[in-house]
Protein backbone atom coordinates (compact mmCIF):
# COMPACT_ATOMS: atom_id res chain seq x y z
CA UNK A 1 0.00 0.00 0.00
CA UNK A 2 1.35 3.45 -1.20
CA UNK A 3 0.59 6.50 1.02
CA UNK A 4 2.99 9.26 -0.10
CA UNK A 5 2.16 9.60 -4.46
CA UNK A 6 4.21 11.00 -7.00
CA UNK A 7 2.89 13.20 -9.58
CA UNK A 8 3.41 11.41 -12.77
CA UNK A 9 0.12 10.41 -14.61
CA UNK A 10 -1.48 7.45 -14.61
CA UNK A 11 -1.78 6.32 -18.21
CA UNK A 12 -5.26 6.19 -19.63
CA UNK A 13 -4.62 2.45 -20.90
CA UNK A 14 -3.44 1.45 -17.17
CA UNK A 15 -6.79 3.20 -16.06
CA UNK A 16 -8.81 1.05 -18.29
CA UNK A 17 -6.76 -2.50 -17.12
CA UNK A 18 -7.16 -1.52 -13.47
CA UNK A 19 -11.10 -1.01 -13.94
CA UNK A 20 -11.49 -3.74 -16.03
CA UNK A 21 -9.88 -5.89 -13.44
CA UNK A 22 -12.57 -4.83 -10.99
CA UNK A 23 -15.50 -5.55 -13.36
CA UNK A 24 -13.76 -9.34 -13.30
CA UNK A 25 -13.92 -9.19 -9.21
CA UNK A 26 -16.22 -11.63 -7.47
CA UNK A 27 -19.72 -10.28 -6.74
CA UNK A 28 -22.44 -12.28 -4.89
CA UNK A 29 -25.02 -13.19 -7.47
CA UNK A 30 -23.07 -11.21 -9.92
CA UNK A 31 -25.29 -7.99 -8.66
CA UNK A 32 -22.89 -5.46 -8.48
CA UNK A 33 -24.45 -2.59 -6.83
CA UNK A 34 -21.57 -0.70 -6.49
CA UNK A 35 -20.53 2.20 -9.04
CA UNK A 36 -17.11 3.99 -9.64
CA UNK A 37 -16.27 7.59 -10.14
CA UNK A 38 -12.89 8.32 -11.81
CA UNK A 39 -11.38 11.28 -11.05
CA UNK A 40 -8.47 12.68 -12.43
CA UNK A 41 -8.92 16.73 -12.45
CA UNK A 42 -6.30 17.47 -10.16
CA UNK A 43 -8.61 20.43 -8.34
CA UNK A 44 -11.58 18.58 -8.09
CA UNK A 45 -8.73 15.62 -6.41
CA UNK A 46 -7.55 18.28 -4.10
CA UNK A 47 -10.96 19.14 -2.79
CA UNK A 48 -11.70 15.58 -1.86
CA UNK A 49 -8.17 15.36 0.01
CA UNK A 50 -8.99 18.68 1.58
CA UNK A 51 -11.97 16.50 3.36
CA UNK A 52 -10.26 13.45 3.34
CA UNK A 53 -8.37 13.55 6.74
CA UNK A 54 -7.12 10.42 5.98
CA UNK A 55 -5.03 10.56 2.97
CA UNK A 56 -2.08 12.10 2.94
CA UNK A 57 -0.79 12.98 0.20
CA UNK A 58 -2.91 13.63 -3.28
CA UNK A 59 -3.03 10.74 -6.06
CA UNK A 60 -3.15 11.36 -10.10
CA UNK A 61 -6.43 9.20 -9.89
CA UNK A 62 -8.87 8.82 -7.57
CA UNK A 63 -11.73 6.34 -7.69
CA UNK A 64 -14.75 6.86 -5.45
CA UNK A 65 -16.65 3.24 -5.26
CA UNK A 66 -20.36 4.15 -4.20
CA UNK A 67 -22.82 1.85 -2.99
CA UNK A 68 -26.13 3.01 -5.78
CA UNK A 69 -29.08 2.37 -3.64
CA UNK A 70 -31.51 2.57 -6.41
CA UNK A 71 -29.53 -1.07 -7.28
CA UNK A 72 -29.32 -2.12 -4.11
CA UNK A 73 -33.01 -1.59 -4.01
CA UNK A 74 -33.39 -3.12 -7.20
CA UNK A 75 -31.61 -6.22 -6.10
CA UNK A 76 -33.69 -6.67 -3.38
CA UNK A 77 -31.01 -6.26 -0.86
CA UNK A 78 -31.29 -4.40 2.57
CA UNK A 79 -28.73 -2.18 2.09
CA UNK A 80 -28.40 -2.44 6.14
CA UNK A 81 -28.38 -5.86 6.31
CA UNK A 82 -26.73 -7.59 3.49
CA UNK A 83 -23.25 -8.18 4.12
CA UNK A 84 -22.45 -8.81 0.60
CA UNK A 85 -22.68 -5.08 -0.72
CA UNK A 86 -19.52 -4.64 1.75
CA UNK A 87 -18.23 -7.70 0.91
CA UNK A 88 -18.22 -7.05 -3.62
CA UNK A 89 -16.75 -3.54 -2.56
CA UNK A 90 -13.78 -5.50 -1.06
CA UNK A 91 -13.00 -7.65 -3.42
CA UNK A 92 -13.68 -4.80 -6.48
CA UNK A 93 -10.93 -3.07 -4.80
CA UNK A 94 -8.57 -5.81 -4.60
CA UNK A 95 -8.67 -6.77 -8.03
CA UNK A 96 -7.76 -3.07 -8.63
CA UNK A 97 -5.45 -3.20 -6.54
CA UNK A 98 -3.40 -6.46 -7.43
CA UNK A 99 -3.96 -4.89 -11.12
CA UNK A 100 -2.55 -1.57 -10.23
CA UNK A 101 0.42 -3.42 -8.11
CA UNK A 102 1.02 -5.31 -11.53
CA UNK A 103 1.63 -2.42 -13.37
CA UNK A 104 4.09 -0.71 -10.99
CA UNK A 105 1.45 1.65 -9.38
CA UNK A 106 0.72 2.20 -5.69
CA UNK A 107 -2.35 2.40 -4.30
CA UNK A 108 -4.56 3.21 -1.04
CA UNK A 109 -7.72 2.48 0.14
CA UNK A 110 -9.10 5.37 1.81
CA UNK A 111 -12.19 5.26 4.27
CA UNK A 112 -11.55 8.06 6.45
CA UNK A 113 -13.24 11.29 4.55
CA UNK A 114 -15.95 13.32 4.89
CA UNK A 115 -18.99 11.32 3.61
CA UNK A 116 -21.53 14.98 3.61
CA UNK A 117 -18.44 16.91 2.08
CA UNK A 118 -17.24 14.89 -0.59
CA UNK A 119 -20.39 14.67 -1.71
CA UNK A 120 -21.28 17.39 -2.22
CA UNK A 121 -17.89 18.53 -3.91
CA UNK A 122 -18.82 15.60 -6.64
CA UNK A 123 -22.14 16.33 -6.69
CA UNK A 124 -23.44 12.79 -5.61
CA UNK A 125 -27.18 11.90 -5.93
CA UNK A 126 -28.98 10.88 -2.73
CA UNK A 127 -28.66 6.90 -3.73
CA UNK A 128 -25.17 7.25 -4.35
CA UNK A 129 -23.50 6.18 -0.60
CA UNK A 130 -19.78 7.06 -0.92
CA UNK A 131 -18.23 3.81 0.49
CA UNK A 132 -14.31 4.24 0.01
CA UNK A 133 -12.07 5.96 -2.17
CA UNK A 134 -9.26 4.25 -4.27
CA UNK A 135 -5.87 6.00 -4.36
CA UNK A 136 -4.07 5.09 -7.69
CA UNK A 137 -0.55 6.63 -8.68
CA UNK A 138 3.14 6.56 -8.50
CA UNK A 139 4.61 6.40 -5.91
CA UNK A 140 6.63 8.89 -4.80
CA UNK A 141 10.33 8.21 -4.77
CA UNK A 142 12.90 9.60 -2.24
CA UNK A 143 10.82 10.67 0.15
CA UNK A 144 10.63 9.20 3.53
CA UNK A 145 7.02 6.79 4.06
CA UNK A 146 4.80 8.08 5.37
CA UNK A 147 3.63 5.13 7.65
CA UNK A 148 6.53 2.89 9.48
CA UNK A 149 7.06 -0.79 8.10
CA UNK A 150 4.76 -3.13 9.60
CA UNK A 151 5.56 -6.46 10.88
CA UNK A 152 6.44 -9.38 8.45
CA UNK A 153 4.18 -10.91 7.26
CA UNK A 154 4.86 -14.59 8.70
CA UNK A 155 4.02 -13.47 11.91
CA UNK A 156 1.09 -11.63 11.24
CA UNK A 157 -0.06 -15.18 9.52
CA UNK A 158 0.60 -17.29 12.35
CA UNK A 159 -1.28 -14.90 14.52
CA UNK A 160 -4.37 -14.13 12.18
CA UNK A 161 -4.84 -17.94 10.48
CA UNK A 162 -6.70 -20.67 12.54
CA UNK A 163 -6.54 -24.53 11.75
CA UNK A 164 -9.45 -27.05 12.40
CA UNK A 165 -10.85 -25.13 15.53
CA UNK A 166 -10.62 -21.74 16.37
CA UNK A 167 -7.68 -20.44 18.38
CA UNK A 168 -5.74 -23.31 17.32
CA UNK A 169 -2.28 -22.55 15.70
CA UNK A 170 -1.03 -24.94 13.14
CA UNK A 171 0.80 -27.59 14.10
CA UNK A 172 3.76 -26.73 11.15
CA UNK A 173 5.85 -23.56 11.39
CA UNK A 174 4.41 -21.15 8.20
CA UNK A 175 6.08 -21.49 5.11
CA UNK B 1 -4.11 34.09 10.48
CA UNK B 2 -1.66 36.33 11.69
CA UNK B 3 -0.09 37.15 15.39
CA UNK B 4 0.07 40.74 16.12
CA UNK B 5 2.80 42.79 16.56
CA UNK B 6 4.67 43.65 19.90
CA UNK B 7 5.81 40.55 22.46
CA UNK B 8 7.28 40.58 25.24
CA UNK B 9 9.65 43.01 26.51
CA UNK B 10 8.36 45.27 23.37
CA UNK B 11 10.22 42.85 20.82
CA UNK B 12 8.38 42.57 17.33
CA UNK B 13 6.80 39.24 17.33
CA UNK B 14 7.61 36.83 14.19
CA UNK B 15 4.41 36.73 12.06
CA UNK B 16 3.06 35.16 9.20
CA UNK B 17 0.05 35.64 6.42
CA UNK B 18 -1.57 32.28 5.52
CA UNK B 19 -3.46 32.95 2.63
CA UNK B 20 -7.26 32.19 2.25
CA UNK B 21 -7.33 29.20 0.49
CA UNK B 22 -4.34 27.80 2.54
CA UNK B 23 -6.46 28.53 6.24
CA UNK B 24 -9.72 26.89 4.09
CA UNK B 25 -7.45 23.37 3.78
CA UNK B 26 -6.61 23.67 7.75
CA UNK B 27 -10.69 24.28 8.23
CA UNK B 28 -11.61 21.33 5.86
CA UNK B 29 -9.38 19.10 7.50
CA UNK B 30 -10.65 20.43 11.07
CA UNK B 31 -14.79 19.72 10.07
CA UNK B 32 -14.11 16.62 7.98
CA UNK B 33 -12.11 14.99 11.15
CA UNK B 34 -15.40 16.40 13.48
CA UNK B 35 -17.60 14.38 11.15
CA UNK B 36 -15.40 11.01 10.88
CA UNK B 37 -14.41 11.03 14.38
CA UNK B 38 -17.83 10.24 15.33
CA UNK B 39 -17.76 6.83 13.66
CA UNK B 40 -13.71 5.74 13.74
CA UNK B 41 -12.26 4.62 16.96
CA UNK B 42 -11.59 7.11 19.58
CA UNK B 43 -7.48 6.97 19.77
CA UNK B 44 -8.08 8.71 15.63
CA UNK B 45 -9.33 11.37 17.63
CA UNK B 46 -6.03 12.35 19.46
CA UNK B 47 -4.30 11.30 15.84
CA UNK B 48 -6.66 14.01 13.75
CA UNK B 49 -5.82 16.79 16.62
CA UNK B 50 -1.95 15.66 15.79
CA UNK B 51 -2.33 16.05 12.39
CA UNK B 52 -4.30 19.00 12.46
CA UNK B 53 -1.32 20.54 14.31
CA UNK B 54 1.18 19.32 12.29
CA UNK B 55 -0.86 20.84 9.09
CA UNK B 56 -0.80 24.41 11.38
CA UNK B 57 2.33 24.36 11.43
CA UNK B 58 3.00 23.50 8.28
CA UNK B 59 1.02 26.46 7.48
CA UNK B 60 2.67 28.96 9.39
CA UNK B 61 6.30 27.77 8.65
CA UNK B 62 5.82 28.00 4.85
CA UNK B 63 3.66 30.81 4.80
CA UNK B 64 7.02 32.57 6.41
CA UNK B 65 6.71 32.12 10.15
CA UNK B 66 10.56 31.94 11.30
CA UNK B 67 10.63 29.58 14.16
CA UNK B 68 12.93 27.20 14.65
CA UNK B 69 10.67 25.65 17.67
CA UNK B 70 7.75 25.51 15.30
CA UNK B 71 9.85 23.44 12.51
CA UNK B 72 11.38 20.95 15.21
CA UNK B 73 7.64 20.27 16.79
CA UNK B 74 6.03 20.06 13.17
CA UNK B 75 9.01 17.51 12.48
CA UNK B 76 8.25 15.54 15.33
CA UNK B 77 4.27 15.60 15.49
CA UNK B 78 4.23 14.31 12.10
CA UNK B 79 7.02 11.33 13.03
CA UNK B 80 5.50 10.34 16.34
CA UNK B 81 1.53 11.12 15.18
CA UNK B 82 1.44 7.69 12.91
CA UNK B 83 2.88 5.96 16.28
CA UNK B 84 -1.23 5.81 16.22
CA UNK B 85 -1.35 3.19 13.57
CA UNK B 86 2.06 1.20 14.75
CA UNK B 87 2.82 1.44 18.27
CA UNK B 88 -0.23 2.80 20.12
CA UNK B 89 1.04 2.45 23.81
CA UNK B 90 4.19 4.87 21.72
CA UNK B 91 1.21 7.10 20.67
CA UNK B 92 -0.15 7.49 24.17
CA UNK B 93 3.41 8.36 25.76
CA UNK B 94 3.51 10.93 23.47
CA UNK B 95 0.62 13.12 23.82
CA UNK B 96 1.49 14.11 27.47
CA UNK B 97 5.25 14.42 25.64
CA UNK B 98 3.90 16.78 23.37
CA UNK B 99 1.72 18.85 25.71
CA UNK B 100 4.62 19.69 27.94
CA UNK B 101 6.63 20.91 25.40
CA UNK B 102 4.25 23.59 23.51
CA UNK B 103 3.38 24.27 27.75
CA UNK B 104 7.18 24.80 28.18
CA UNK B 105 7.54 27.30 24.97
CA UNK B 106 4.13 28.82 26.15
CA UNK B 107 6.16 29.84 29.44
CA UNK B 108 9.02 31.03 27.78
CA UNK B 109 7.32 33.05 25.42
CA UNK B 110 5.00 34.34 27.62
CA UNK B 111 6.74 36.80 29.31
CA UNK B 112 7.61 37.42 32.83
CA UNK B 113 5.04 34.25 33.96
CA UNK B 114 6.09 32.22 37.09
CA UNK B 115 5.31 28.60 36.76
Amino acid sequence: MVRDFGPSPVEESQLWMILEAGRWASAASNNRVYRLLVLRDRRRIKLVADLSPGIFSQPAVMVVICTDLQAVAAAGLRQDAEPTVFVDVGTLMMNMMAQAHALGLGTCPATSFSRAGVGLILGLPAHARPEVILLIGHPAAARPRILPRRSPPSRLLAELVYWERYGQASPLPPG
Amino acid sequence: MSQQPGGPGGAQEPSARVPRERAYELLAHLVASAEICVTEPHYYGSFRLLDAAAKLAAALLECGLEDPWLASLQAELDRNKVLMMSDRPAFYSYLPQASRQVAQRLLETAGDVAP
